[in-house]
Formats: structure tokens, sequence, C-alpha cells
């Protein structure tokens, strides 16, 4: 099975984003039955993330960080640089890698993947964004207002686990992120997140969602 | 108040006695650390002071639209210390005139050997700021421009342990790595031969500087 990101709005002249084939969607959703998180590898192949790489650079986002106030009012530390992504109808655009992207998580093939695989039908997005890790970047708890499911896509080539930018779900040990990897987790509230510090420049690049 | 009178702040005596030393370290390394530079209750307040600046971020992340490449990479916070002398006296308002044109700055002339050093302020802003180094915070190797003279970092973070980072590390020969310690005043003369780093914080505790550059006009 060979998956488009594009259900509608394709646009014709970029070449179609396409996640890798076998996917083992029985499998997974067996291993997110039992152990509510589940990483999902190669998802992207390697046309669809070379394009991507390429959009992703020349976005602009905007940096996200308490302040000292903040911190001394005892508000968690955190770093990193996000942009908010509205996708654009049959987007022509340099942008047209993460407009389709973003539009498949919104209600596309990716949506459906993480509907098979969570076993949740009514899930939907609240909120997607593309963030980005630079040398300082962390989260050192980030902690669900309420019950949900996180999903999180690596769209960095080569991140090795020497550069920090470690995920940590609950109390599950932190790993490093692999190009091309869907992370999916559910959440109930209150469960923390953490992502450890990020030591080269980078930026890990990450599009990251929160459905319920 | 000890170490002010009227609204200038003033070395330690026991500065003042050390001055030899400290002129024949710097004549030698061409930087050094003035351990204690104020009394204690003062420094005490300087911080506290410290913490109520508006800060804001600045960084050089090397993305698109937070990127210039003339820059050594960094990420911290920064806030100006109001030097207007009409605005309300406070210990880090006096502080900051005394390092521009008070006791403070004819210490540093005495120390260095440079006779002409002037404040430049850049965009209307005080050479004086003060930085706040978050978890994560850093600033890469430079130089410095060559138009400054002499670089201060005097700190404001007590209790630092060694393990959290934040070192100013000078990375050309003789290398040294300075520990953030309170109440201390470090003094370089810019140049490639004083070239510097702050390691990255990785500690829980923000790691507060007043961070400044005085200038020699020529004549």
């Amino acid at each position: 099975m060979r998956l488009s990101l594009f259900r509608r709005h394709a646009p014709a002249a970029a070449d179609p984003l396409l996640l890798s084939p076998d996917l083992p969607i029985a499998g997974l959703r067996e291993r997110f039955g039992l152990q509510k998180r589940v990483e999902i590898p190669g998802l992207l192949s390697a046309a669809s993330a070379n394009a991507i790489a390429h959009a992703v650079a020349k976005r602009r986002f905007e940096c996200r960080a308490p302040l000292p106030a903040d911190l001394a009012r005892g508000t968690p530390s955190y770093m990193y640089y996000e942009d908010s992504v509205r996708p654009h109808r049959a987007c022509r655009r340099a942008c047209a890698p993460i407009c389709a992207m973003t539009r498949s998580l919104s209600d596309g093939a990716l949506l459906a993947l993480v509907r098979d695989v969570t076993a949740d039908a009514t899930l939907k997005p609240t909120t997607i964004s593309l963030r980005a890790y630079v040398k300082g970047s962390h989260v050192d708890s980030s902690a669900a207002a309420e019950r949900g499911v996180d999903v999180a896509l690596c769209l960095t080539p080569g991140w090795e686990a020497a550069f920090g930018g470690h995920l940590s779900f609950g109390d599950e040990p932190p790993a490093a992120p692999h190009f091309g990897s869907l992370y999916i987790v559910e959440r109930r509230a209150g469960d923390a997140s953490t992502l450890s510090l990020v030591n080269q420049h980078g930026p890990l690049v990450m599009l990251g969602a929160w459905l319920h | 108040m000890p170490g002010m009178s009227g609204t200038s702040i003033a070395p330690r005596d026991a500065v003042l006695d050390r001055l030899p030393a400290l002129r024949a370290q710097f004549a030698e390394r061409r930087r050094v650390v003035v351990e204690e530079l104020l009394p204690c209750n003062l420094t005490e307040q300087l911080a506290e002071e410290l913490k109520t600046l508006r800060f804001e971020r600045v960084a050089n992340s090397g993305l698109s639209g937070s990127s210039n490449a003339h820059c050594a990479p960094f990420w911290y916070y920064t806030a100006q210390v109001e030097a207007d002398p009409r605005a309300q006296p406070s210990p880090l308002r006096a502080f900051v005139r005394s390092v521009l044109r008070g006791p403070i700055h004819d210490l540093i002339e005495a120390i260095t050997g440079f006779r002409r050093l002037r404040d430049r302020p850049f965009k209307g802003r005080p050479t004086l700021v003060a930085h706040a180094y978050p978890r994560g915070g850093y600033v890469e190797a430079h130089s410095d421009g060559t138009h400054d003279r002499v670089g201060i970092v005097f700190h404001l973070s007590r209790h630092w342990e060694e393990a959290w980072g934040g070192q100013l590390r000078f990375t050309e020969e003789p290398t040294e790595t300075l520990l953030p310690t309170f109440g201390a005043m470090h003094l370089f003369e810019f140049g490639p031969g004083n070239r510097h780093e702050v390691a990255m914080i990785t500690g829980p505790e923000l790691r507060y500087t007043l961070h400044g550059r005085l200038f020699e006009p020529r004549l």
C-alpha cells in the first residue's frame, strides 16, 4: 500500500509526497493498545523528506521561552522555535511540501494512519505546528492539560544521539528522535513530556500535533 | 552604606590594596579577575534589583529571520540599565555610573593602564547591560569589535555550581576557564588574544551578569 499525503487540492506542479509503503498497521495498533505509545520508523520516503527539509529551511520561526520573571514564578524552563502551520489551499509555493504534510495530518492519510493505530476514529487535531530545536533548546516539562494524543514527526536527517534533543514521555527513558519516525503517544491530563538540551545548531525540526 | 559615597559606588578598600598585583596580572595576561569588588550587602542589593529589570530574549540561532552570519551564535536574555541621572536613584544605577565615569571606572583605568576609557553608547543604549543566561543559554567564541578596548563582566548569581556550566572561557593561549563567582568582576582587553565564550548553562538557575565595554578614543 502506498499512501499519498494528498487527499484533495494536490498541487499539479509539485511531486506527490508519499508515506513509505508496507506499514504493519495491525501490529502498530496492538503495540499502541498495550503501551499507549508507538514509534513508526521510516514513515517518509526519501524524496518526501528531502522536499520537506528544503521547505523548512525557508520558514520563519518565532522563539518560545519564558522570561526570567516567569521562571522565578516556577514556570518550567523551555526554549524552542515554533511556526503555527496553516496550509494554503492548492499550494504551489515553496511551502507546498509542508502544506501537503499539514493537510494530510488535518484530514488526510496521516490522520487516517493515526486513527488506525490508536483505534480512535474520532480523533481530530486541535493544533499543528512546526518546531525547530536549535542549540540551547529544551523542554523541561510540558504537562498535558487534558487527555489526548500527541503526534510528532521528525523531519531532520542525520540527527545523532550525541546532539541531544532526546524525547521522553511520562516515565519512559529519554530517546533520541529518528529521522522520518512518527511518534504517537496517548497522554492523560498531567502527563509530562520532555526534550533534553540540544547542544548542536541543527536545527532539529519536528512537525507536531495535539489531537483529541 | 559601605562602598557608596553619596550616589557613587566605590570598590572595597581591600581591592585597592591588591591594585599592584591586579595591575601586574593584567599586564601579563591582558585579563584579570577582581574578586569581591564591593561590600557583600551591596552586591546582594544589586543582584535583587537586577532581577526586577525588563528582560527580553536575544538570539542568533541560525534560523531564517533570526540569524546574523557576522556574529557568533548566542542565546540569552538582556535588559537595559537606565543610566539617566534624572531617573530614581538606585544601587544598580549608581553602579552603572560608577563603572562608566566613577570610582570603579578609575579602578579599571588603574588596573589596565588605559587612561582615556570612555562609555560608547550604542544606538542610544548604555554600554553596560544586564544579561540573564537561562538553561540552554550560551555565547560561542568571539573576540568582539576592534573599536572597544576593555570588556567588563560583573557576576551577580549566588552559589553557582560548576556542574551548571556558564563558565567564561578564554580560548586562546593562555587558555583559562572562569567560574561565575558572585561579586567578581572580570576585566579583559578586547582582541583576538582574548577570544572568549560562555559555556552553555545546563543547571536550573539563571546566570546573571552586568556586561559592558569601554573604548579608548584616538587622540
